[in-house]
């Protein structure tokens, strides 16, 4: 029975709440667009950035980590239910449409789907040792054990002579500790089980939108370019820095998050951000939370993101002249820079 | 800046020298510049991955990237912000639709040749480092059975542990409650009792005596070792006692170290 409850509890947090707070944070622009996969990716962007605004001051002044989960929890699930009022109407709609969506997919749909899921259900079922989860993993069952934020070295379990400077600005592990904490599974059970069969999903959703963009309304050519880069990162082990390699066989680490799901999601909102003729500020707002979210998950977000979003500032510039363009695109960068600043004082 | 460009080069070859997906992203970068369909998108694309390029090859961005942002070990980074993957897709699709135009045969025929060309430049990711697991924690069982046996044996003492180097990563993934003197990183980071530990663990013929010798300097009250009772009676000589064995391993307790009031005085030492 309570695996049933973690089993729901896990659905809920690591898939409703992100849509509906993605849903939210898309309703108020003027050109409305339903799509699962881009509120997907938004949510999780906006509640990495609420995430990474929140822990850093419960980490320097040494908050408790329950304390830090009421004060998160709380108002993400007020917002989910707000946005699933606010959408009531249309989810029931689309729900009801399930059956014709279906039976409207091309045919290169269902090969994309399955290798996907091939490679969702393997990462999950079968294990892959990795040296680098003795800090992640160990970062997160310390946190739910000691109910402190970096308060102890993950590695001795001794407290910290000084702050771990690499990580502290990052604190992915904490998010899988809260995870641990509202669904009952043991930390070690969500990094290596759980994360997997919602990340690599997550990953082609990002993709998703890429291809949305390239290809517009012709969904059979979304869907085989999906079905190709699934192929791609099923054959890109040809060394162990690729992306491929990372979503595949470490996706629960933060940066393999940041190169699998961020990066490609922050390209995505440079250009629907800067690649329109009249701008919605709330875009920037949005292209501002996955900036957050890039410094939440990994130390590399705080210094890869801006030179993601510099260059393609700069060719956006190039291509329509407007100044706006790079000034905002450098304001959405300034939670990186504060980060990096904090960085070099602490480290 | 020759080591820089060294540097450049050394990561490019580390990234992509196992395969030739590199050569399929170069030519798909290439054919965005004249490919017919959607140029604006296209150039987006092209010039976003020229960017990229120009800030990784050219020396004195690469310098300034690699020492006042990601680091020169990370360098291979950078290569995360090139879209490789939905570049060559794309540029696929676009080939097979193209062909499509001629006829369902050609169609199909650039498909399989789309397919085979993907699957002969790279390298399948499954078989290599991945099995099953032996639990759903995906942990070192061994490790656990420990971990267990010490939630059980112990009652009211804090564990302060010396383990052997294959549970020195996973240990505290599974159970945060068992402290131990060093973590993955070391030794050359570590104090020296911590670093005499971890090398009496991996030489032989064993130094007991420097092993209890050290544990009790550090406060450490728990022992897992090996079992053997070469072991077991030179730990119980020197005053850790066996309190069962698990597996291939034997628990070895002395009561006299362990409190929370041993470990700071002996942090104080």
């Amino acid at each position: 029975m309570s695996m049933i409850i973690s089993g729901l509890l896990t659905v809920i947090v690591f898939l409703v709440v992100p849509v509906l707070i993605g849903m939210l944070a898309n309703a108020f622009r003027r050109k409305k667009h339903f799509s699962i996969p881009l509120f997907l990716v938004s949510g999780y962007g906006v509640l990495f950035a609420f995430f990474e605004l929140l822990v850093l001051p419960f980490i320097y002044l040494k908050l408790s980590f329950t304390l830090m989960v009421w004060i998160y929890s709380v108002p993400v699930a007020l917002l989910s239910l707000f946005s699933l009022y606010l959408h009531r109407r249309i989810l029931l709609e689309k729900f009801r449409g399930i059956p014709k969506f279906f039976r409207g997919l091309p045919w290169c749909a269902y090969l994309a789907a399955a290798l996907i899921l091939l490679q969702t259900l393997t990462a999950a079922v079968r294990m892959h040792v990795d040296d680098d989860d003795a800090f992640y993993v160990a970062t997160a069952t310390t946190t739910v054990e000691t109910d402190t934020i970096f308060q102890y070295d993950a590695y001795t379990g001794l407290p910290y002579e000084e702050l771990p400077s690499r990580y502290v600005l990052s604190p992915f592990p904490v998010w899988n500790a809260m995870m641990s904490t509202l669904t009952g599974l043991h930390p070690a059970i969500i990094a290596h089980t759980v994360m997997p069969v919602f990340y690599i999903p997550l990953a082609y959703a990002a993709l998703f939108l890429l291809a949305s963009w390239l290809f517009e309304k012709n969904r059979t050519n979304v869907w085989l370019l999906l079905f190709f880069a699934a192929l791609i990162q099923t054959f890109s082990f040809y060394s162990i820095y690729t992306g491929g390699t990372f979503l595949l066989v470490r996706v629960w680490q933060g940066k393999s998050f940041l190169a699998n799901i961020l990066i490609p999601a922050i390209f995505y909102f440079c250009i629907r951000t800067m690649n329109q003729r009249k701008t919605e500020r709330k875009d920037w707002l949005l292209l501002a939370a996955m900036m957050g979210a890039s410094c939440m998950v990994s130390s590399m977000g705080i210094m890869l993101a801006p030179i993601e979003v510099g260059v393609m500032g700069i060719v956006m510039y190039l291509m329509h002249r407007k100044l706006h363009i790079l000034a905002y695109g450098a304001a959405c960068c300034s939670i990186n820079l504060i980060c990096a600043a904090v960085y070099i004082l602490i480290r | 800046m020759a080591e820089t460009i060294r540097l450049i080069f050394h990561w490019f070859t580390a990234y992509f020298s196992g395969g030739l997906h590199w050569l399929l992203f170069l030519a798909s970068v290439i054919a965005l510049f004249f490919l017919r369909e959607a140029a604006k998108k296209r150039h987006i694309l092209a010039y976003y991955c020229a960017g990229i390029l120009l800030l990784y090859f050219f020396p004195l961005t690469a310098w300034i990237i690699m020492k006042a942002c990601i680091g020169t070990d990370t360098y291979w980074r950078m290569f995360w912000l090139i879209p490789i993957t939905p570049v060559i897709a794309y540029v696929l699709v676009l080939l097979i639709r193209r062909a499509e135009k001629r006829g369902i045969k050609q169609g199909l025929a650039a498909l399989i040749c789309c397919i085979l060309a993907v699957i002969i430049t790279g390298s399948c990711i499954y078989g290599k480092g991945q099995f099953l697991p032996g639990n759903r924690f995906k942990l070192n069982g061994d490790m656990m059975a420990v971990c267990h046996y010490l939630e059980e044996y112990n009652t009211d003492e804090e564990i302060y542990a010396a383990v052997p180097p294959e549970f020195v990563s996973s240990i505290r993934q599974y159970d945060a409650k068992i402290k131990q003197p060093y973590g993955r990183y070391g030794p050359e980071e570590w104090q020296p009792l911590q670093q005499q530990i971890q090398y009496i663990y991996e030489e032989n013929p064993v130094d007991f005596f420097g092993l209890t010798s050290a544990c009790k300097s550090l406060g450490i009250n728990y022992i897992i070792y090996p079992h053997s009772d070469e072991a077991a009676a030179a730990f119980a000589a020197d005053g850790y006692a066996l309190a069962g064995n698990v597996g291939n391993y034997g628990i070895f307790h002395n009561p006299a170290y362990g409190t929370e009031d041993d470990n700071q005085s002996q942090e104080e030492i």
